[in-house]
């Protein structure tokens, strides 16, 4: 009697032991249950917008029948959209797409929206930025053309976006390390940079794959530098120790939830999100545009925009205008 | 060439493209005449419909929305005075006026009319000119986009009634307005007063909503002519033919005009139909009749603003780099299709870049059926009861704001642009001329500061290359205008 009295309490406990645990373990395993709003800053089609598209795309079978719906709130320092996010419910269905600029808007551009505070979700891809020219130009690599720059005091026109962009930092750090004197002009966007070197306005920018890939396949552009650590598909030479340079500018996209967000929550997100790198639509997508597709979790993607805060802050002097 | 294009019309006249072709252009109107919901916003409202879809039917749907919004944006321009796109406002000098009259029929015809001409034309440019176009529009440089904005802004006194200097003054007001907002070129911040919304600057649609519309709201209350009732029933009139010959030669040069301009990138159709407005006034006979309800003031604006969305796809096409907000869109379809734009998308795809111009072709005779049955309709609107009408108008204006960031701020925005629009006009100021100002100011500042890092402060390369000199021209041209046309109508009063 007594044993099985203890069998039955022992049946029991465990149980809601078990329950407990299905529980707490599955808390958000039926996330998404509704539609997913991801806000983005930049108008439709730009680079890190077709990057958000193409994984919506690539997730849509992971979302138990739910929509990715992209919200456009175009808005140049990003204060306004990724403002929305951080004071969103923290309930995983408003999140923020970021790229570096969360964290030039916070340094330079004067935003309120403080870049460390979200919860960050993940990264999924690098999108690197790339030092090109025309193609009639005398130099084919960094060290040529920074040799002919310190021959040309002040002949060469330097293209750069805005000033909270990651083509203007990169331009910033490259100047101030290599102590060359040119022109630097500031255009709205990556694509008027592009146009004015095709038209014989600028001679050299910085930018990424996305936006000068119709014109590098055509060979009227040519990608003189690749601003990492190693090669990539394209094979261009890096700005580190092969070209005598230590620059290194790691872009990641990804996404982040209102600060504040369940750990649980976001790690379920970042388990949703990851399945992107799996799709093959969306791998081709990453390949043709040379985005190194990688799955970096919250911290270190934070960390990541931590090492692009002490960029900003060492070349802050250029970002403000102050020097070339 | 014409053969791809013919291969085109094959494939965008089946009874299935048609549908979705005439699908987006109906979106388009509607889009376009929403202020805050513009061409790229509609076109972006559609993008996820267009995941999985077929190529062939997602990318005509979404050009046959930009088509359809240049058009949509002339409707509450003309009926309401409330420009639903930024390239609309030109069209309010005359296309209200004439609603005014009671010709707001003739003048949405005259609109259509125009809209769908100059939307042909530049399709035709578009197929046998792509590539060249392209090569020219890479000769723009900062120092030509700044004089082609100065271009823009000589024609100041051709829409600031009687008295130039007020103008002017109205003229530099925009120019102000246009440098609110955080510098892009040195991250500082220009007239905030600390209020960090308006480091984003001021959007173009709350500031010609409060111009325009919210302006004529105030005035009406405060002379009284909101407690107006209308007698008769405002009647449908079209446009004679004799009318329609007399702008078509002004359609046509518009229509071209504006394929060029489309094919700048940045440049856009805001600007294309103020340099139709300006240029077509400053070339046409008995010129005077502008801004009071002329069909001319009508026809150029909208011509060469439908022309830009196939100007538009020139650079897009040719080069890969979309120039305007609408043709990145475009260029989102294309990536989504796995098909990139550019040189080499003529050697590997010819295919597709002509069976695009195919289809906007197609969306050009869409339109002009949609078009025509809205129109009576559209001039039923402006027979309610003006009370009833005024509150639609401030409702209308209001919620248009509210879309453009989602918030109560663009709304404070139009009520303040509002009044500022009312002040102006009751003390002789010209609003359209403020307008001008701001929707320029940015490529006169941006264009000026560019060129001026170029050359290190010389001034020199302002004035160097043959583009730089025609636009020269041009701007002193228009800044002799007023005087030119007052010495030859006083000449011929003498005469008489």
């Amino acid at each position: 009697m007594k044993k099985s009295i203890l069998a039955k309490v022992v049946s029991v406990a465990a149980l809601f032991i078990t329950c407990g645990a299905a529980f707490a373990a599955g808390k958000y395993d039926n996330w998404p249950e509704k539609d997913i709003h991801i806000v983005y800053y930049t108008r439709p089609g730009s680079g890190g917008d077709t990057f958000l598209r193409n994984m919506a795309v690539a997730v849509k079978n992971k979302l138990n029948g739910h929509n990715i719906v992209i919200e456009n709130l175009i808005d140049p320092s990003g204060a306004v959209p990724w403002g929305r996010v951080q004071r969103a419910p923290q309930d995983g269905y408003t999140l923020a797409c970021l790229s570096t600029t969360v964290v030039t808007a916070d340094l330079i551009g004067h935003s309120p929206v403080k870049y460390p505070d979200f919860a960050y979700v993940c990264a999924l891809g690098n999108d690197p930025q790339y030092v090109f020219t025309r193609k009639d130009m005398q130099f084919d690599t960094l060290p040529e053309l920074i040799d002919y720059a310190k021959k040309n005091p002040g002949k060469l026109n330097w293209g750069t976006a805005a000033p909270t962009s990651a083509s203007t930092i990169c331009s910033a750090e490259i100047i101030r390390t290599t102590g060359i004197d040119v022109n630097r002009i500031v255009f709205d966007t990556g694509g008027d940079t592009l146009v004015n070197i095709l038209g014989g306005f600028c001679d050299v920018g910085v930018g990424e794959y996305v936006d000068m890939r119709p014109q590098v396949e055509a060979g009227n552009l040519k990608l003189i530098a690749l601003l990492a650590r190693d090669r990539n598909s394209l094979n261009v030479p890096t700005t580190t120790v092969e070209n005598g340079f230590n620059i290194v500018f790691e872009r990641l996209r990804g996404l982040a939830a209102p600060a504040g967000t369940d750990p649980e929550l976001v790690a379920r997100m970042a388990e949703v999100f990851k399945a992107a790198l799996d799709d093959e639509k969306f791998k081709k997508y990453l390949a043709d545009e040379a985005i190194e597709g990688k799955f970096v979790d919250g911290a270190a993607f934070l960390a990541s925009y931590d090492g692009v805060a002490a960029t900003i802050k060492d070349n802050e002097a250029a970002l403000r205008g102050k020097k070339n | 060439m014409l053969a791809l294009f013919g291969q085109g019309l094959m494939q965008a006249a089946t009874p299935l493209n048609i549908m979705y072709i005439a699908f987006g252009v109906i979106w388009g109107i509607i889009g376009g005449a929403i202020p805050g919901i513009s061409a790229s916003v509609a076109m972006s409202l559609l993008l996820p419909l267009t995941f999985g879809m077929d190529p062939a039917h997602s990318l005509p749907m979404l050009a046959a929305v930009y088509v359809g919004a240049e058009y949509g944006g002339s409707i509450p321009a003309i009926l309401i005075k409330t420009p639903g796109t930024g390239a609309a406002a030109a069209t309010v000098l005359d296309g209200y006026e004439m609603q005014r009259k009671g010709l707001g029929g003739k003048a949405l015809c005259i609109s259509l009319y125009a809209g769908v001409l100059g939307g042909l034309v530049s399709v035709i440019i578009l197929v046998f000119s792509t590539l060249p176009l392209a090569r020219f529009a890479l000769k723009f440089g900062p120092s030509q986009y700044f004089w082609m904005a100065m271009m823009g802004l000589s024609i100041v006194g051709a829409v600031s009634g009687k008295d130039p200097m007020k103008g002017i003054i109205s003229a530099a007001f925009g120019l102000f307005l246009a440098i609110i907002g955080m510098d892009k070129f040195t991250s500082t911040q220009r007239f905030t007063f600390g209020v960090f919304r308006l480091s984003e600057g001021l959007d173009l649609i709350p500031v010609l909503v409060g111009l325009f519309a919210l302006s004529e709201v105030f005035r009406q209350i405060f002379s009284g002519e909101i407690f107006n009732v209308i007698k008769d029933r405002i009647k449908m009139t079209y446009p004679s033919k004799k009318e329609l010959a007399a702008v078509t030669p002004i359609v046509l040069a518009c229509g071209a005009m504006g394929s060029v301009v489309g094919a700048l990138p940045g440049a856009g159709a805001t600007i294309a139909s103020w340099i139709g407005y300006s240029e077509t006034k400053m070339f046409c006979k008995n010129n005077e009749t502008f801004g009071t309800g002329d069909i001319r003031g009508v026809a150029a604006p909208e011509s060469a603003n439908n022309a830009v969305p196939a100007g538009g796809l020139i650079p897009l096409l040719a080069l890969g780099i979309p120039g305007s907000n609408s043709t990145a869109i475009l260029m989102v379809g294309f990536s989504l299709a796995g098909i990139s734009c550019g040189p080499m998308l003529f050697i590997n795809q010819p295919q597709v870049p002509y069976g695009l111009m195919a289809s906007m072709f197609v969306a050009q005779i869409v339109l002009l059926f949609v078009g025509l049955m809205m129109l009576r309709p559209c001039v039923y609107i402006t027979s309610i009861k003006k009370i009833y009408l005024t509150s639609a108008i401030m409702l209308f204006a209001f919620i248009g704001a509210f879309s453009t960031t989602n918030d109560i701020y663009s709304v404070i925005l139009v009520l303040v642009f509002g009044l500022i629009g009312f002040v102006m006009k009751e003390l002789g100021f010209a609003p359209a001329a403020t307008v001008l100002g701001f929707v320029l100011g940015e490529l006169v500042e941006g264009n000026l500061r560019r060129t001026m890092q170029m050359s290190r402060g010389s001034m020199d390369i302002f004035f160097a290359g043959g583009l730089n000199k025609f636009f020269i021209a041009l701007t002193i041209l228009g800044v002799l205008f007023p005087y030119i046309s007052k010495w030859i109508s006083s000449r011929r009063k003498a005469a008489a």
